[in-house]
């Protein structure tokens, strides 16, 4: 069968159907119409859950980070491990200043801040893991929970035979939860000292008063200048220095505010604070606190002595010197907070003051203040 | 030609109803793995912790026993209800022995006031270990805990007694 | 060509739907999550003020609260807005009832008010606590109400 169109002559040409040539070009634009879209929408997906997983990543770092300051303040002598496996590779920053302490990821975003719980801690922490320890601070009463942070990378060498090397050796490790332990070690001489492996600062504490003069120990010196820092105690006081290059610079010496006693929390605060300026700051937040507590005492004083306990027996007698020091311990602690440190040796003494006045109501029978 | 066309047409439709069946599975396989712990866990937890503690230390100043007139806490009601199952002696609480004081008087008060009024399911039990049948205290509120889901607990709470060790434990559910 | 609007018109009719459907879904998702933090927040401040030096029993006792304490607490905030602004920091907009159950119902103690003035939500959560009047060695039992505003 012959299937060829026959060959038209003359000026007439055939109407050749357009529906093919049409619909060629309408089936691309369809296709790139539709392609544009879903490429579109994976690429809305995308930026989206960027975005979200930015956020989250921020949300999670305040998380662990505020969970630090309510660890402090749920229980007395708690020591927690924090797991910041998404962060092992990140530096953590602490620093405390003018009464605001400020905690973040260093370079990354806003640093959560806290106007109330003292926390001591080194300048930069980078570990896979934080030991926080918390002591509570007592002036004489309970006032808060101070906050010692670390990590199993800041090794703590202990300089001396003080009563408290042993304290803080026993105390480095934790009996209920084998993950806490702190890296500290007791030298003779920090001369002949070396550090452990994996660690990535050093702290000196130094009981003598001899560990920190001349050069820094050679074993030392690969470490940066802010790796290496050390506290010396002596006559009730502790003196901060950081490494600077070969040797050492003294950032100031702090007064210790302190009933002492056994875990004395102001002694641990300054073994824990980068420097002078945190271990300042965070006894300053302190003794704000301390200032409200004490009102807060004060008043529950009052109506102690207004009560038919107080008239029982020979309490009359034992109560007898509480009056005086619910005025003076309060208006003393008061002028600590606003003077630190000019106006704390008074506050000092009421506070033992007030601490054996208690005890007395205790061995009395009578009902004591605290 | 137009039935070759229609083919290239149909296929990319086949194309773009797999991409969207794959967009559904994504969507699904991601609300399956979201992890859909409960939030109100550590509340539930907390309050029943917080409950007994604060429970056994209560105080009243209902009960006598042969010094005159005194001050007992829970514990101590309980302490004497192991002692003396069946009353006769230990203290005398409205004129009713300790353990019918606690069943019908003291810890219905407490709970009433509390997860009652906090619309809380809950079971309170306190048990004899060396003959925990008949519990000493049971308590169920709202229903109770049997058969249902996200039931947390105060933990144990035990008590030295004369008559052995009194395990209580305070179970709060959704 | 019918054919073909048709398959356009239903495949952006589903496109539309889907998208619709993953972005309800993407906001409930985000609206559960705040609703977590703020239950979560509830906790925490309630837990803080549980363990608060100043109404927390002596010897530490774990949900008690020192009735002579919580009373003084209670004066020393409302006579100092200083004082009231301090513990701001450690509440922000929340409000802290401690209520008596035996024996006496009728007590109860606003220790903290600070509402939001236009809050979205408000979490309640409830802590049973002790409560010790050291005066007469009494411990009576009651709950802390904490409501937070976000």
């Amino acid at each position: 069968m012959n299937t060829v169109a026959p060959k038209r002559q003359g000026r007439f040409r055939p109407c050749r159907p357009k529906k093919g040539q049409m619909e060629m070009p309408f089936n691309w634009i369809y296709v790139l119409i539709a392609g544009g879209v879903i490429l579109l929408f994976f690429v809305g997906i995308v930026v989206k859950q960027k975005a979200s997983a930015a956020e989250q990543l921020g949300t999670e770092v305040n998380q662990i980070l505020s969970s630090i300051t309510s660890a402090a303040s749920s229980a007395e002598t708690t020591k927690v491990v924090i797991q910041l496996a998404g962060f092992a590779e990140e530096s953590l920053s602490f620093q405390c200043s003018d009464g605001v302490t400020k905690f973040g990821i260093l370079g990354k975003g806003k640093p959560a801040e806290d106007l109330v719980t003292p926390l001591f801690a080194p300048a930069l922490v980078q570990s896979g893991e934080l030991l926080l320890w918390s002591l509570p601070f007592h002036f004489p009463y309970k006032i808060t929970d101070f906050l010692y942070v670390t990590a199993p990378t800041v090794q703590y060498v202990l300089v001396g035979n003080d009563v408290h090397v042993q304290e803080f050796l026993k105390e480095a490790k934790s009996s209920e939860d084998a993950r806490f332990a702190i890296s500290v070690m007791r030298v003779d001489d920090i001369a002949a000292f070396s550090p452990s492996a994996g660690m990535k600062s050093v702290r000196i504490v130094d009981y003598t008063g001899q560990a920190i003069t001349g050069e820094v120990p050679s074993s030392l010196q690969v470490f940066d200048d802010v790796q290496v820092s050390a506290v010396v105690f002596q006559s009730g006081a502790a003196s901060f220095f950081q490494k600077k290059g070969a040797a050492w610079r003294s950032d100031g010496s702090s007064l210790l505010f302190t009933l002492g006693g056994e875990l004395d929390a102001v002694h641990f605060a300054a073994i824990f604070a980068q420097n002078k300026e945190m271990f300042d700051c965070g006894m300053t937040k302190a003794l704000q606190r301390a200032k409200h507590v004490s009102r807060v005492y004060a008043e529950k004083g009052k109506a102690l002595l207004a009560s038919p306990a107080a008239l029982e027996g020979t309490c009359p007698v034992t109560y007898s010197g509480l009056p005086e020091l619910l005025i003076v311990h309060p208006s003393a602690t008061l002028t600590c907070a606003e003077t630190y440190p000019l106006g704390c040796p008074d506050a000092v003494q009421s506070a033992g003051k007030l601490r054996a006045q208690n005890e007395l109501l205790f061995k009395g029978g009578c009902v004591p203040l605290y | 030609m137009i039935l070759l066309r229609r083919g290239q047409m149909e296929m990319i439709g086949l194309v773009v109803i797999v991409l969207l069946v794959t967009i559904a599975f994504l969507f699904l396989v991601q609300f399956a793995l979201n992890d859909r712990s409960d939030p109100h866990f550590f509340a539930r937890k907390q309050l029943a912790t917080s409950t007994l503690m604060a429970l056994s230390i209560t105080t009243t100043s209902d009960c006598v026993s042969g010094d005159g007139p005194q001050i007992v806490s829970v514990n101590e009601l309980l302490k004497d209800c192991a002692v003396n199952r069946e009353g006769g002696f230990g203290y005398n609480c409205k004129g009713k022995y300790s353990c019918a004081y606690l069943r019908e008087e003291l810890i219905p008060t407490l709970m009433a006031g509390s997860l009652d009024t906090f619309r809380q399911r809950y079971e309170l039990r306190s048990i004899l270990i060396q003959d925990p049948d008949p519990p000493l205290l049971r308590q169920v509120g709202n229903d109770g805990c049997a058969a249902r889901t996200n039931v947390d607990t105060s933990g144990e709470f035990p008590l030295d007694t004369g008559a052995g060790l009194v395990m209580s434990t305070l179970l709060i559910c959704d | 060509m019918t054919e073909t609007i048709a398959v356009m018109f239903i495949f952006f009719v589903l496109l539309f739907f889907g998208m619709i459907f993953y972005y309800r879904y993407v906001d409930a998702s985000i609206e559960g999550k705040m609703d977590e933090n703020a239950q979560r927040r509830a906790i925490e401040i309630a837990t803080r003020f549980i363990f608060l030096p100043e109404v927390q029993c002596s010897g530490s006792k774990t949900y008690c609260i020192d009735l002579l304490k919580l009373e003084a607490f209670q004066k020393v905030i409302a006579d100092d807005q200083h004082v009231d602004d301090y513990y701001y920091n450690l509440f922000a907009f929340a409000k802290i009832t401690v209520q008596e159950v035996y024996p006496n119902t009728q007590q109860s103690w606003v220790v903290y008010d600070k509402p939001k003035q236009k809050f979205t939500s408000q979490k309640s959560t409830y802590f049973s606590v002790a409560l010790h009047d050291p005066r007469t060695q009494e411990y009576r039992f009651g709950y802390v109400k904490m409501e937070v505003y976000s």
